[in-house]
């Protein structure tokens, strides 16, 4: 079986690629999940700071995403091609 | 001569259009609402809709104040105007335009108005000298990565917000097309559109204000000495 260098071989390792990408959606979900975890154990301490402990936590975990979108846009990016 | 303007309109993409009409109704409502609060009187009682404008803006200016002390009313402005755009861009998708950040040409204008303020800010209050002094504060071998960092945190800002719309359209697309019935209707209106467009829209243009609030305070404080 030999290899053909053309356009198809470029999608599919393109595609590949864009596979590969995603595995970077491992460091927000432990990071995210492990802000949650915190923040539910805050609100067990102090059950009255509910609001401001939950807008904390959003405003933290949407922070945290960004390195997953990162991966996220060059996946597209990737499946364009 | 109207032609080629409705030729241009209609060659535009989706969300170019959007961003057009939510800048006009934003430019529209804004004025309205300031000529009305304009024509109060001090002694009576306000009522209606420019109570909460009035509301509004008063919880926003204590906010900023407690972040930027004496200067606050010069940087007000600029920041409320990037909050109502992106929160009314983001929900745009329930008027029934396209969301106007799922471009990416919109998203990398937002982060490089975010670096122009940034940058002009701190060399119009400090002072060139100050400001490049600021730059390579600890020491000057630290001078390219803060430059570095100056430019990097502005394109994080404006890629989060491209990141967040795009995938909230695509994964809309992907459920509608793949539960070809009802109940595909039904799973993007009532559980992918309010989470992805709505919820992490706001979330996403909040993140946003408060990202360039703290970094235009870091670039504009007088350094305790």
């Amino acid at each position: 079986m030999e290899i053909v260098f053309n356009a198809e071989f470029v999608t599919a390792l393109s595609l590949l690629g864009a596979g590969i990408a995603m595995i970077a959606g491992i460091g927000p979900g432990i990071g995210q999940g492990f802000a949650a975890g915190k923040a539910v154990e805050a609100v067990g301490r102090q059950p009255e700071a509910i609001g401001k402990i939950t807008t904390t936590m959003l405003v933290g975990q949407a922070m945290a995403e960004t390195t997953g979108l990162y991966a996220l846009i060059i996946a597209f990016v990737l499946i364009g091609q | 001569m109207l032609d080629t303007v409705l030729d241009f309109w209609t060659n535009l993409t989706a969300a170019l259009r959007a961003s057009i009409i939510v800048t006009l109704a934003l430019s529209i409502i804004v004025v309205i609402l300031g000529k009305r609060v304009d024509r109060l009187n001090p002694e009576k009682p306000i009522k209606g809709p420019v109570f909460l404008v009035v509301m509004g803006i008063d919880l926003l200016n204590s906010f900023i104040e407690d972040f930027y002390g004496k200067k606050w009313r010069t940087f007000a402005p600029i920041l409320l105007a990037f909050l109502l755009y992106l929160a009314l861009a983001n929900t745009a998708s329930l008027f029934g335009l396209a969301t106007p950040l799922s471009n990416v040409s919109i998203a990398l204008a937002f982060s490089f108005m975010a670096f122009a303020v940034i940058q002009i800010s701190g060399v119009i209050v400090r002072g060139p000298v100050k400001r490049i002094k600021d730059l390579s504060s600890p020491t000057p071998l630290l001078l390219p990565l803060n430059l570095l960092s100056e430019v990097s945190a502005p394109l994080a800002m404006g890629l989060r917000l491209f990141g967040n719309l795009l995938s909230g359209t695509v994964i809309g697309i992907v459920v509608f097309n793949l539960l070809n019935n009802v109940f595909g209707v039904l799973a993007t209106t009532i559980v992918v559109h309010p989470i992805f467009n709505i919820g992490f829209g706001l979330i996403q243009a909040f993140v946003y204000f408060m990202l360039l609030l703290v970094f235009l305070s870091m670039s504009v404080e007088e350094s305790e000495v």
